[in-house]
């Protein structure tokens, strides 16, 4: 009899990493990999970015050659799992194909949080998560087009930054008071609000958009500040919600993500989840990452696993973010109450050290041109892992070189 | 092509420190030098093959060399990519050191 098939669900970048992780295991079994969107894996982090300016018809795909060529690995595009039995290994493809499985992978990412506001028109509205959400903003990004964006995280002043550069009239509204809140400590993330400034970007913080008014001229925002704004085009950068409506109704633990163990393994046996939709423990909390390079190591380890192996995920959080010529990197999880420490390389460019009460290294985040504080960042790696004490007096001081501040055993080790 | 090399000087020996990479412009082209721990130079393209990033923002470990951006590894003597995401080896060039100076080989056109 032929084993039952390993399902994965979801095309993108963690699925594909798992399906590379089952392979590399030595798992030469069936593999079913669905996948709800009609292209294959590609990268999603371009479409705030150079895949806005270009004239590719799609971004590029991420799928190894050997896994597309892989005779067992059956990819059914444009297809949704609906229904998952997780207490008989079934689940259920678009209205009735109904497949058994041997291990089961919740590859399902995130989805864009939306603002549906009574009266807008949207038409004029998008969030931006696929390629066709990129395809849709595409014909806005000239000089021609009045662009407010709601929300000043990452997603939202990349957008900013692609459409001023297209000489688009962008505003973004915010309601915390400051932009990058929740992902970078205030110093790198003014050092990015002023760039922005400086490019001609108008902010409005602590507002939110409290009606609308559609109009055959545009999207007429009344403010909670009281000002109102005209505008052609409203994307909305408000962050993401994990896509667990699978794992909930088939009855998984779930905590803002499907809850997994270390392993990655869900509350189900024969069930394992990674990438966005996930909640996966890290420092001992249970953590949620919305990140390009978290996104594919978990789907490694998740197909490794399911594979047999029992891999831990002892990963350190990284993510980037490019906004005009300025390159954003973060390393590591900030603790609750971290001390922060700041380090000025000029006044494009500083690095900001997150310290535990104990002056433990837990996170570093930095902001210059390119990609000039790679290096930093990078050599922090092994650090961070280890928990390497630092002086901040040092750290803090530009014209001491950074390294002296930890000691010379823990770069070593 | 034409396997006649050219040598260009890339830069002096002691721009670069042990373990560690330099970017230069040789004939157009961005060019990656690399000393490495054994005090050797090497020469690879200077993008990466992933997102065409200037590998002399990464860092050097050993004989990997890790782009900056999306942490993707290639080994630096014999370019081959040795780490998701990237997968397309990197183009290696000759180097001589002569009298303190770094010169790379370019094949000649044709
Ligand atoms: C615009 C944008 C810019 C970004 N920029 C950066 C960046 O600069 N740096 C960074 O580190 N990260 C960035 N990210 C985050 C990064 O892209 C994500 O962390 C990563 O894509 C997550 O991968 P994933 O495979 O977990 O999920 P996803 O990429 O979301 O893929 C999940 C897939 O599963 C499909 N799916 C869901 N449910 C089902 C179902 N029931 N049946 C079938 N298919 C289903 C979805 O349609 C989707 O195709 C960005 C994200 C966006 C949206």
């Amino acid at each position: 009899m032929r084993a039952d098939p390993i399902v994965i669900i979801g095309g993108g970048e963690s699925a594909t990493c798992a399906i590379a992780g089952l392979r590399s295991e030595g798992y030469r079994g069936p593999v079913v990999w669905v996948c709800e969107e009609d292209i294959h894996a590609y990268e999603r982090p371009t479409l705030s970015k150079q895949f806005l300016g270009s004239s590719h018809a799609r971004p590029s795909s991420v799928i190894p050659p050997e896994l597309l060529d892989d005779p067992a690995i059956d990819i059914r595009l444009d297809t949704r799992a609906t229904h998952l039995d997780a207490a008989n290994r079934l689940v259920t493809l678009g209205t009735s194909e109904r497949i058994a499985y041997s291990g089961l992978l919740l590859a399902t990412g995130a989805e864009a949080r939306d603002l549906d506001l009574p009266g807008r028109n949207s038409d004029r509205w998008l969030t931006l998560r696929r390629a066709g959400d990129a395809a849709r903003l595409r014909p806005y990004l000239n000089g021609q087009s009045r662009i407010v964006i709601v929300g000043a995280g990452l997603i939202g002043l990349e957008l900013a930054a692609a459409a001023r550069m297209a000489g688009a009239q962008v505003t973004v509204i915010e309601s915390q008071d400051r932009p990058l809140a929740r992902v970078l400590p205030p110093a790198i993330a003014e050092i990015a609000l002023a760039r922005h400034r400086a490019m001609g970007v108008a902010f409005r913080f602590g507002t939110t958009i409290a009606s609308v008014e559609s109009g055959p001229t545009g999207e007429r925002l009344l403010l909670s500040s009281g000002a109102e704004i005209t505008a052609d085009l409203v994307p909305v950068a408000i962050g993401s919600i994990p896509r667990t409506e699978l794992a909930e109704a088939a009855g998984l633990a779930i905590a803002n993500g499907v809850v997994v163990d270390a392993q990655l393994r869900t509350s189900q046996a024969g069930i394992w989840a990674s990438g966005d939709c996930c909640a996966f423990p890290l420092d001992g909390r249970l953590v949620r990452l919305e990140s390009w390079e978290a996104a594919r190591q978990l789907g490694e380890i998740a197909g490794r696993n399911m594979a047999g192996r029992a891999l831990p995920t002892d990963i350190v959080p990284w993510f980037w973010s490019d906004q005009y010529d300025l390159g954003i990197q973060g390393l590591g999880l900030p603790p609750d109450g971290a001390t922060l420490v700041h380090r000025v390389i000029d006044p494009e460019s500083a690095l900001s050290f997150a310290l535990c009460p104990a002056g433990r290294l837990r996170a570093v985040h930095g902001i210059g041109p390119e990609t000039s504080i790679a290096k930093h960042i990078k050599r922090a790696r092994p650090l961070i892992r280890d928990g390497a004490v630092c002086d901040p007096a040092i750290l803090q001081d530009a014209d001491q070189p950074l390294w002296a501040a930890f000691p010379p055993l823990a770069v070593a080790s | 092509m034409s396997n006649e090399l050219t040598w260009h000087q890339a830069c002096n020996s002691d721009d670069v420190d042990l373990e560690d990479v330099l970017g230069v412009t040789i004939a157009g082209n961005r060019v990656a030098i690399y000393r490495s721990p054994d005090d050797r130079f090497y020469a690879t393209e200077g993008l990466c093959t992933h997102e065409q990033v200037k590998l002399e923002d990464g860092l050097v470990m050993d004989d990997i060399i890790e782009c900056p951006k999306h942490n993707g590894r290639f080994n630096y003597r014999t370019g081959e990519a040795r780490g998701a995401p990237a997968c397309i080896n990197l183009r290696t060039m000759p180097t001589k050191v002569e009298d303190g100076v770094v010169y790379v080989g370019l094949a000649n056109a044709g």
